[in-house]
């Protein structure tokens, strides 16, 4: 493997007193070890406060770590000096949850002030605006204010700023969390086409599961300044091995019923209740339908979700199993040969 | 009793010209230096662009002492300061002086309550793309606090029209002095209330070019 664009090596983050700490130093991030390879689309989700602001802002410095250290292409930020930071900056895009584009300039000139600072001549960057506003297919909104603009086109004007110095890496701070379900998508779909046509290496944080499950390469949970889990998303949402991860799959899979919906099944379906894990490579259907003859068990399927990742598919199901005791028990070791399957007792 | 106008009148012009003179000059100059001194009050602050404990402490203990001192004292307490800077302490020339000193602690203030309003998102944004905070100050801070600063400097207006009718008290002339002396004094109502007309359609005009140039700053 080549040596990672980002690496995070047991970096940590203690804010000190005074600032919104109030007094007391409060540990945002803790000895955290990631690497994030270059053109990945690599995700961080966590709940609110588990660092993940801090974390990415570790990356362009606007946080400095305070124990351990952060490389980026090789480079150890940490202690750099402010001025080879901005240098730097120049490099990494970062796209926000509020957009924060300024009110006091049109689109154009919102685009282009990253350009300025980075003292592109005035024609070089009118070109690059125009480019620039194209690919996100906002072009003829170039002379409105950011007030007049929907959500999802504000994002859009945010992303095509960020982008504007051909950074190598972009940060996405919860881009797609102030957006509707619709532009949601929109927005995602743009960031994949940023990665796949310009070769962009993006970080993208989260709090949803489903903005994982939609653009992302690899995914890092983050937990009370910790990653408690890492890997590539399909590994994750297949076999999530901590609590917290289980239930972000949860959200998207609404694989397994939770206690109200099993109540409700239970009311229905006196039956025997099993979940049994779905994918492209296991074969539920014709094992079900045959062992289900065979053993003269009927089944119905009462709860489950399958979901397209990548260009796989998977998901899981709730069965309920009607037939002798013995009848059934032999069902499900026949379909153990395939898949996991659990039995809701 | 008559007034006796044509003898008058030419007072008032000068009493006119000085109030206009004092006020110009104030604005720009004590505008400036008020606007700078704000920025400095707003990008020290903690965790601001250029956080500085120290020496945001004494710059807000500066404008804190400075500030509630009544224009009518402290015109005369900088005495010594006016007479080391412009060689007098009579006049309108030392009345401007302090003025400008006086009005550039009122509008530091104003400037940073203004700057405070605008979103911390963006300046990290800015910094994000590489900007130094020089840059941040001049390109974004100013632009994006525009509206509410015109509103604001047009507020300072009126308080500096109504701080320069204490010139008198130094010989410092102007409208208030104009007022004072050939309407109060002389029990002549009509005088003063030319000058309070005066002053009046002065601070509507101000108020009325403020209000318009903010409207079109802010596009409402
Ligand atoms: N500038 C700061 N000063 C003090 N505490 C901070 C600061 N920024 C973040 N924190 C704290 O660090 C923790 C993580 O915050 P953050 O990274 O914003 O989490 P997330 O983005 O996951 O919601 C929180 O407890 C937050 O209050
Ligand atoms: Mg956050």
């Amino acid at each position: 493997m080549s040596t990672p664009l980002i690496e995070f090596r047991g970096a940590g983050k203690t804010f000190g007193t005074g600032g919104r700490s109030g007094g007391k130093a409060v540990t945002a991030l803790d000895g955290i070890d990631l690497s994030i390879e270059a053109g990945e689309i690599y995700a961080v989700i966590g709940h609110s406060g588990a660092g993940k602001s801090t974390l990415v802002r570790l990356i362009n410095a606007l946080e400095r770590a305070t124990s351990g250290s952060v490389l980026v292409d090789g480079v150890d930020i940490t202690a750099l000096p402010e001025r080879r930071l901005r240098e730097i900056r120049l490099g990494i895009g970062m796209v926000f949850q509020q957009f924060n584009l300024m009110r006091s300039r049109t689109v154009f000139g919102n685009v282009a002030y990253p350009l300025k600072i980075a003292g592109w001549a005035k024609a070089d960057r009118e070109k690059r605006v125009a480019e620039l506003l194209n690919f996100v297919g906002i072009a003829d909104k170039a002379w409105q204010y950011p007030d007049q603009l929907s959500g999802g086109q504000k994002q859009r004007v945010g992303i095509a700023r960020a982008l504007a110095t051909n950074p190598k890496i972009l940060l996405a701070d919860e881009s797609t969390s102030a957006l509707d379900p619709e532009t949601t998508g929109e927005v995602l779909r743009l960031l994949k086409r940023v990665n796949s046509e310009f070769g962009v290496t993006i970080v993208v944080i989260t709090h949803e599961m489903e903005v994982v499950r939609e653009i992302a390469d690899r995914v890092a949970v983050l937990k009370d300044g910790k990653v408690i889990e890492h890997g590539p998303v399909r590994t994750v949402f297949a076999s999530p091995q901590e609590p917290t991860t289980q239930r972000f799959v949860e959200t998207v899979l609404r694989a397994r019923p939770d206690d109200d919906d099993l109540s409700r099944i239970r009311e229905r379906h006196p039956g025997r209740l099993v979940i049994a894990k779905i994918s492209d490579d296991r074969r539920i259907g014709s094992v079900l339908s045959e062992a289900s003859s065979r053993y003269d068990v009927r089944f119905e399927v009462v709860h489950g979700g399958v979901k397209e990742l990548g260009s796989t598919s998977f998901g899981s199901l709730t069965l309920e199993l009607i037939g002798a005791d013995s009848a059934v028990d032999r069902l499900i070791a026949d379909l153990r040969t395939t898949t996991d399957v659990e039995e809701l007792v | 009793m008559g007034t006796n106008w044509d003898n008058l009148r030419p007072i008032l012009l000068d009493a006119v010209g000085q109030t206009l003179w004092m006020v110009a000059a104030t604005m720009v100059v004590g505008g400036f230096l008020g606007l700078l001194l704000g920025i400095a009050l707003y990008s020290t602050r903690p965790g601001g662009i250029l956080a500085n404990r120290p020496v945001h402490t004494v710059l807000n203990v500066l404008v804190n002492i400075v500030r509630p001192i009544p224009f009518i004292i402290f015109i005369t307490a900088i005495g010594p300061v006016t007479i080391a800077v412009v060689g007098t302490q009579l006049g309108t020339t030392a009345a401007t002086f302090a003025l400008i000193c006086a009005a550039t602690f009122g509008i530091s203030r104003i400037v940073e309550q203004n700057l405070v309003t605008i979103d911390p998102g963006v300046i990290e944004a800015a910094r994000a793309m590489g900007a130094s905070p020089w840059r941040i100050i001049t390109t974004l801070l100013v632009p994006e606090a525009l509206g509410p600063l015109i509103l604001g400097y047009t507020f300072v207006f009126v308080a500096v029209v109504d701080m320069s009718a204490v010139a008198g008290a130094i010989g410092g002339g102007g409208l208030g002095d104009f007022a004072i002396v050939y309407g109060y004094q002389r029990f002549n109502w009509g005088v003063t209330a030319v000058a309070v007309a005066i002053i009046i359609v002065l601070v509507q005009v101000a108020q009325f070019v403020g209000n318009r140039l903010a409207r079109r700053v802010l596009r409402r």
